[in-house]
């Protein structure tokens, strides 16, 4: 039987520790095999520098990360118009919306799906 | 004399600008959707050259690749002249061991998994300098990949104008509707950059989308 670890960053880690450290900690957390959900999730440019920074410590034994970025407004189909303008504002804003990022060792997650109502993950 | 120093002055503007101000379009995506097939056939197409080695083992195009100066022309004789840029496949992950069912020994197979990181790293690098992208897919996978997803996230953030090419029309399973249903905002072309199937289609929305 194996143990999984759920590593929690909630959304004001992002303000308290800065969007590298965030991405550091990410890493960090997915080396020590644990799968990491990320309240308000990543936005394109740090899952990108979240991708970079794995690339440079992928050796034999450390394969990299699965990811998989879900917005709120795919989490709530069901939301409402005001709810609607107030998302668009915030992400006009370049702010980040509720959704949420699940990022997971390659090593443990060999795959992340995405459907309309929910994420499956495919662990080894 | 002036004139001399005119000149090594011009050079140098061309130098900081890029070769005479020419833009650059870059192939990027995941591993393994047909980047270099595309780059080799747009290449050959109009200049006769090929950019990169094809295989079917992932992670072949380690090192970004450039063709200068292309010059592709429309029907009515427009010109559209770029320096071409076939990039790596952007990966979340490298397992060397993935590469051994292809042949190589493990030594191989762990330098090609470096090789291969190094190209992610450098691909990712390069996007900021991009004008134009080229962002191609597998028509016959699902287009929700987080790579996808990624990538054409970054480019709107930056403004790039984008072309999503859905290759491997020629594929079973190949299926542009649902690209164009994941991404109805961009531009979605099918095409078969193996077959030769409606590259004249791709060349008329790179006419459209680049002024």
């Amino acid at each position: 039987m194996k143990e999984i670890t759920l590593s929690f960053i909630p959304y004001e880690k992002f303000s308290q520790l800065g969007k590298n450290k965030i991405i550091d900690l990410v890493l960090d957390k997915t080396r020590e095999n644990n799968l990491v959900i990320v309240e308000g999730g990543l936005k394109p440019n740090e899952e990108m520098e979240l991708i970079e920074k794995t690339m440079e410590e992928v050796n034999y034994k450390y394969k990299g990360i699965e990811l998989c970025s879900i917005s709120r407004r795919q989490l709530f189909e069901n939301e409402n118009i005001f709810d609607k303008i107030r998302n668009h504002i915030i992400s006009f804003l370049g702010r980040r919306n509720g959704g949420i990022t699940i990022i997971g060792p390659a090593k443990l997650v060999k795959e992340i799906k995405r459907h309309p109502d929910k994420i499956s993950l495919l662990i080894e | 004399m002036r004139f001399n120093i005119f000149s090594k002055f011009l050079d140098f503007l061309k130098g900081l600008f890029g070769k005479e101000g020419l833009f650059k379009l870059g192939i990027y995506g995941p591993t393994n959707v047909g980047k270099t097939t595309l780059a080799n056939k747009i290449s050959q197409d109009w200049i006769g050259e090929d950019v990169g080695v094809v295989s079917g083992i992932p992670h072949e195009t380690r090192e970004i690749a450039t063709k200068e100066n292309v010059v592709i022309e429309s029907e009515e004789g427009k010109k559209l002249q770029f320096n071409l840029i076939d990039t790596p496949g952007i990966a979340t992950k490298v397992d060397y061991e993935d590469f051994l069912q292809y042949d190589l020994d493990e030594k191989d197979a762990k330098k090609r998994a470096k090789e291969a990181t190094k190209g992610i790293i450098e691909a990712i690098k390069w996007l900021d300098s991009m004008d134009v992208v080229l962002a191609t897919m597998d028509a016959s996978k699902n287009p929700y990949s987080q790579v996808n997803l990624t990538i054409l996230g970054n480019l709107e953030a930056r403004g790039t104008p984008v072309i999503i090419v859905a290759n491997k029309m020629d594929l079973n399973g190949a299926n542009i509707e649902r690209i164009k249903e994941a991404f109805p905002q961009y531009k979605v072309i099918g095409i078969s950059a193996k077959e030769d199937k409606n590259l004249e289609k791709l060349y008329e929305k790179m006419f459209e989308s680049i002024k």
